[in-house]
């Protein structure tokens, strides 16, 4: 009975890969999102401090997570004395950051992950950490660690140039740190940026923040004392508004943006995980019915000889799930490693912090394999369920023929979801907000679903009007059998089509949402260059004036880019499902460099307590001009700006563009300053020249950093997965391809004792398989690119999908070349390991 | 009316003549699989044209075996297999499949219909398979005889067994073969359901000269044959010419200790 072994390991085989693979993405998820959630940040100048105080860095909302807050909200300074008086604390210090670069001895500055908050005051170390040479007491003394002190070229008592508030000096070197004892290995390793370190009287004066504030207090404590007891009395000197942290916690304490990042990967992963959690349960459930329908006829024998149905479901489902623990197993190995080795990856693209490592415990392991198994279980007594609930001599009948179609039920369900899903394509036209776009690609997993309910009845109305017009009997007998056999066929078809569809959908929301943008930026941006400062933290404000004073130009305006969270009037917590918003802070004279399309209101009123909304935030939420909006920054700040005008244009430059007045943090160096001049040839010449004699400073077409959606790392972390998902995907379908194809043995055979030759066979094989690929790219598409269409048409009113057509073209050549090899490959085994045609 | 089965064991040009339908010429089968199984053992058989031959023997006998390879379903391990003037036993895969489609018709005990094509669609697929011109008088002509006008829109499933059978043999008789190969056609069918089948088998021979080599258990189903051809071991035990039911019937009992001794 050798042919017989080909099924049952081509049926173990595609269990094993669904569920490996599957496992693989789930564990992979879990240790993500258990580090999102517990994976402690490294503290990295502050490693060795006993106590930080700090402030409270979230904002609650209603009814969902807390929003925490990106910058540091700071801790009033007078409360540096008494936190110093607390018994048990030697000393206490504040702590101020300011933008600093070091030179990189060639005319640049060395490249840090944060310029704009580089700089610190020497007194915050509080003196514990190793210092070779003098702490930094003068106004041009600086502080530097062993390694940029030695990519500057520079060792202890020589000059060193630098930029401090974005503006170049030179400084005096007068100590080096050694950064071994204040950071853990990894950290080292991975290049932790530079330590810069000046006098705390420089900072205060370079520092943005107002006299009476400091980021955090730093304190040490009595050799011998209880920590625990000292951070409690702390606690009491400083009240319960504010935060006192040591040990572990030391490092969220320093660097409050990373607890965003990891919010973003929670988001990310949840996001993610309902995806995968989808696509686990309908492959491997769908290798388990191929499983259940291959053996369906011995089942129902074990039926008719007195088996009862409980017994033959668990006989499916114990036979199913040995397989699952041992591959699942596997699978989570893999995922862990998956995850180890991806950790750099996420730093890389800042969704883990410098330091900041992948959390492992056994958790995520556990998870999987349970979700594993108990979806194998359920898949295994829904797939047997009808052929051991049927009595028995029904079974052993009906098991010789496949299902033919699924009921109209079914098919009515499938209906309703497509049009469903036509209705959530349609929003874009309506409303132009990021969720319609959202709306309208989720809309497409909707139809997804559709098409699975509704393809074995489309296939069969399709293989009925196809069949008379076959003029070869290879093609006539494919039509046929599709439509004979239209819930194997259909089932095919339509996992294809979502995997198709799926794909382009996920990767032409991203172009379209960034070509909306880019649209937008353009048709806005009535600047003609903008000047930048990032390796040195920003353009001083004192060269803001230097710009405008320039002949050619006529509007010189600093933007600064922050966010905020809409608040309840009092403040108190973020409304409910409010998401912070990107914050576009602008300086007076908007309107001169920017067009963002008003709709009401105009942004000359922008000064002061102001704001302008976009439509797409003001339109769902019912902002119009004269409002409030109470904010909380990204500081914490409340701020309660009156709305002045509303704009279109909200893909290209955000949300919100504030008066530069309400963003405190706005009072340091800007992040850019948008330039407008009669003659930009003579715009681009003056500012050449100011650049030239403005190290760090940089020119670049005001576009350049316009639209926002683009440098997103979130974006690629989707595309990534998207890809991912589409080849398991493929994967389940070419199981499912092989298993069907290698049941079809008796049939064939049939064919060839009535006359069928190998060459009728193959062709018969090629036009089935073409008609799956066909369809598959058909409805794939048609779900995908009709919602992109309609997108593109409401947003840049052409009605063409925004997106490269070699990616629809590859996806359309991966699915058919997957479709053929998982059939033609079984059809050549079958076809050369068969000898003589006896049939019974 | 035909010469009657012959039995020879040296192969004799002469028989090759144009009223020989099908000739095995030590003809022997053995299958490897799990053990040796010599399923045929040099067995030497003529069929004349228009003959109606019947095959009997004990279960395991070899008679399914002899069907295939005689119909070019199989190859034989050894010795040669004339349908007609071709050595069929020579062909590759492809050659024998077009010419068995052409010459060839076959009757399964288990019917074999394809389950997604209706009857209609199930008569005529050898036809299309073979890209023939469909005879459509000729096809009218075994419906009507087969008596499945009524059912031509259906599908297999919704047939009872003796329905299905009638089926596979319109379908078989449909290229207007050389020789109708039948296994066993009434084994599953009720007396006078298999009466039936037989009487079809029959009128065919006598009204339009097939030619019919049909195995069966059953003495009143081969009384209807011409002559018998009994097996047992692989090897043809005996030829009865016309016999009556009575001796058929003592074909089915045990084998005397003996054997018997050489086909001749
Ligand atoms: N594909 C095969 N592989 C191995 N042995 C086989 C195969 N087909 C038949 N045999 C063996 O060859 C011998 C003859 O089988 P065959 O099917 O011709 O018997 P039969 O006379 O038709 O029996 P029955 O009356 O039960 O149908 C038997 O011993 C059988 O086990
Ligand atoms: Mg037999």
């Amino acid at each position: 009975m050798r042919h017989r072994l080909p099924h049952r390991a081509s049926e173990v085989l595609a269990i094993v890969t669904a569920v490996l693979i599957g496992s693989v993405l789930a564990s992979l998820c879990l240790v993500l999102l258990e580090t999102g959630l517990r994976s402690p940040v490294p503290p990295q100048r502050l490693g060795s401090i006993d106590l930080v105080v700090g402030g409270e860095q979230s904002v609650p909302r209603a009814e969902d997570l807390d929003i925490a807050l990106p910058e540091h909200v700071g801790v009033p300074t007078h409360l540096i004395r008494e936190v110093a008086n607390v018994p048990g604390v030697t000393a206490a210090a504040g702590d101020v950051s300011f933008p600093a670069a070091v030179s990189d001895g060639a005319g640049g500055f060395q490249p840090a992950p944060d310029p704009r908050r580089a700089g610190h005051g020497w007194d915050s170390l509080l003196g514990e950490i190793d210092l070779v040479g003098q702490a930094p007491r003068g106004a041009h003394d600086v502080v530097l660690d062993e390694m940029t002190a030695a990519a500057a070229g520079v060792s202890v008592g020589e000059r060193v140039e630098v930029a401090l508030g974005g503006e170049p000096r030179t400084m005096h070197l007068s100590g080096v740190v050694d950064r071994a004892g204040t950071t853990d290995n990894s950290g080292a390793a991975s290049g932790v940026p530079g330590t810069i370190l000046v006098s705390d009287d420089l900072a205060r004066t370079l520092s943005p923040l107002a006299a009476d504030t400091v980021d955090l207090i730093t304190a040490s404590t009595e050799p011998g004392s209880d920590p625990a007891v000292v951070a409690d009395r702390v606690q009491q000197a400083v009240g319960p508004e504010l935060v006192v942290s040591s040990g572990a916690d030391l490092g969220s304490a320093e660097r409050p943006a990373a607890a965003v990042t990891a919010g973003m990967l929670v988001l990310l992963v949840l996001s993610a995980g309902g995806v995968v959690v989808l696509l686990v349960g309908f492959i491997t459930g769908g290798a388990v019915s191929v499983l259940a329908a291959n053996r369906a006829r011995e089942l129902a024998l074990l039926r008719a000889v007195g088996a009862t149905p409980a017994q033959v479901r668990s006989l499916l489902a114990r036979h199913a799930s040995t397989v699952v623990l041992a591959s699942s197993a596997t699978g989570v190995a893999a995922g862990y490693g998956l995850a180890w080795w991806s950790q750099d990856a996420l730093v890389g693209l800042g969704i883990l912090v410098i330091g900041q490592e992948v959390s492992w415990s056994p958790w995520p392991a556990l998870a999987t394999v349970l979700l594993l198994w108990g979806v194998m279980q359920v898949a295994a007594r829904a797939a047997s369920w009808r052929v051991s609930t049927l009595p028995a001599t029904t079974a052993v009948i009906e098991t010789q023929s496949e299902p033919r179609a699924g009921g109209p039920l079914r098919t009515r369900a499938g209906a309703v979801l497509l049009v469903l899903a036509l209705g959530t394509a349609l929003a874009p036209l309506v409303t132009r907000t990021e969720a319609a776009i959202i709306g309208a690609a989720s809309g497409a997993l909707l139809a997804g679903i559709g098409v699975v309910l509704a393809a074995p009845a489309v296939v069969r109305r399709g293989a009925g009007w196809l069949a008379p017009r076959q003029r070869s009997v290879s093609g006539w007998l494919a039509v046929r059998n599709s439509g004979s056999f239209a819930v194997r066929t259909g089932g095919a078809l339509a996992v294809l089509a979502v995997a198709v569809g799926l794909t382009v959908t996920q990767v032409f929301t991203t172009t379209t949402l960034s070509s909306v943008a880019a649209h937008e930026a353009r048709a806005s941006t009535i600047a003609t260059a903008q000047v930048t400062a990032d390796p040195v933290g920003g353009v001083p404000e004192g060269l803001v004036e230097e710009i405008a004073r320039l002949p050619s130009v006529s509007a010189a305006v600093p933007v600064l880019r922050t966010s905020g969270v809409r608040t309840t009037s009092d403040g108190t917590q973020a409304l409910t499902g409010a998401e912070p918003e990107q914050i576009l802070a602008v300086g007076p004279g908007a309107d001169e460099v920017l067009d963002l399309g008003v709709v009401d209101g105009t942004l000359t009123d922008l000064a002061g307590d102001t704001v302008a909304v976009a439509t797409s935030l003001g339109w769902p939420h019912g902002i119009q001009v004269g409002d409030t909006l109470p904010l909380a920054l990204a500081d914490g700040t409340r701020v309660e700006p009156t709305v002045v005008a509303t704009y279109r244009h909200g893909f290209g430059f955000g949300t919100v563009v504030a008066s530069r007045d309400l963003v405190p943090a706005a009072a340091g160096p800007v992040d850019s300053v948008l330039v407008r001049g009669e003659d930009p040839g003579a715009v681009e010449r003056d500012l050449s020249a100011l650049v030239a004699s403005h190290p760090g400073l940089e020119t670049s077409d005001p576009l350049a950093r316009a639209g926002t959606a683009t440098q997103d790392p979130t974006v690629w972390i989707s595309l990534g997965a998207s890809v991912v998902l589409f080849g398991y995907l493929l994967l389940g379908v070419a199981n499912r391809l092989v298993a069907t194809t290698l049941r079809r043995r008796r049939e064939w055979q049939l064919l060839e004792s009535l006359g069928a030759t190998h060459g009728q066979l193959w062709a018969m094989v090629a036009a089935e398989t073409g008609l799956i690929a066909l369809g598959a790219t058909a409805a794939g598409l048609v779900i995908s690119l009709v919602p992109m269409s309609l997108v593109a048409l409401g947003f840049l009113g052409t009605p063409w999908p925004q997106g490269p057509l070699w990616v629809v073209a590859a996806i359309v050549l991966v699915v058919t070349a997957t479709a053929a090899v998982a059939t033609l490959v079984p059809t050549r085994h079958l076809l050369r390991a068969r000898g003589a045609l006896v049939l019974p | 009316m035909s010469t009657g089965p012959t039995l020879r064991a040296p192969v004799q040009q002469a028989d090759r003549g144009p009223d020989v339908a099908v000739r095995l010429d030590s003809v022997s089968k053995v299958f490897r699989r799990g053990g040796e199984v010599r399923a045929l053992d040099g067995v030497s058989l003529s069929v004349p044209r228009g003959a109606f031959l019947a095959v009997m023997g004990r279960s395991g006998s070899g008679k399914s075996t002899l069907l295939h390879v005689a119909a070019g379903l199989d190859v034989p391990s050894s010795g040669s297999v004339w349908i007609g003037g071709t050595e069929v036993s020579r062909l590759r895969e492809t050659p024998r499949t077009r010419f068995r489609r052409d010459r060839v018709g076959f009757v399964f005990q288990a019917y074999n219909l394809v389950p997604s094509l209706t009857i209609e669609e199930n008569i005529t697929l050898p036809l299309r398979l073979a890209g023939a011109n469909l005879d459509r008088a000729w096809v009218g002509t075994l419906v009507e005889r087969t008596g499945l006008v009524d059912l031509l829109r259906r599908l297999p499933g919704e047939l009872s067994g003796g329905q299905q059978q009638r089926v596979a043999i319109a379908r078989a008789l449909a290229p207007r073969p050389a020789v109708v190969f039948a296994d066993e056609p009434t084994g599953a069918l009720d007396l006078a359901t298999g009466q039936g089948v037989l009487g079809l088998l029959r009128e065919m021979v006598s009204d339009y000269g097939q030619t019919v080599v049909m195995v069966t258990h059953d003495p009143v189903a081969a009384a209807s044959a011409h002559d018998t051809v009994v097996m047992a071991d692989g090897r043809i035990r005996e030829v009865l010419r016309a016999p009556d039911v009575e001796v058929l019937a003592d074909q089915r009992r045990p084998p005397e200790p003996h054997t018997v001794g050489a086909h001749r």
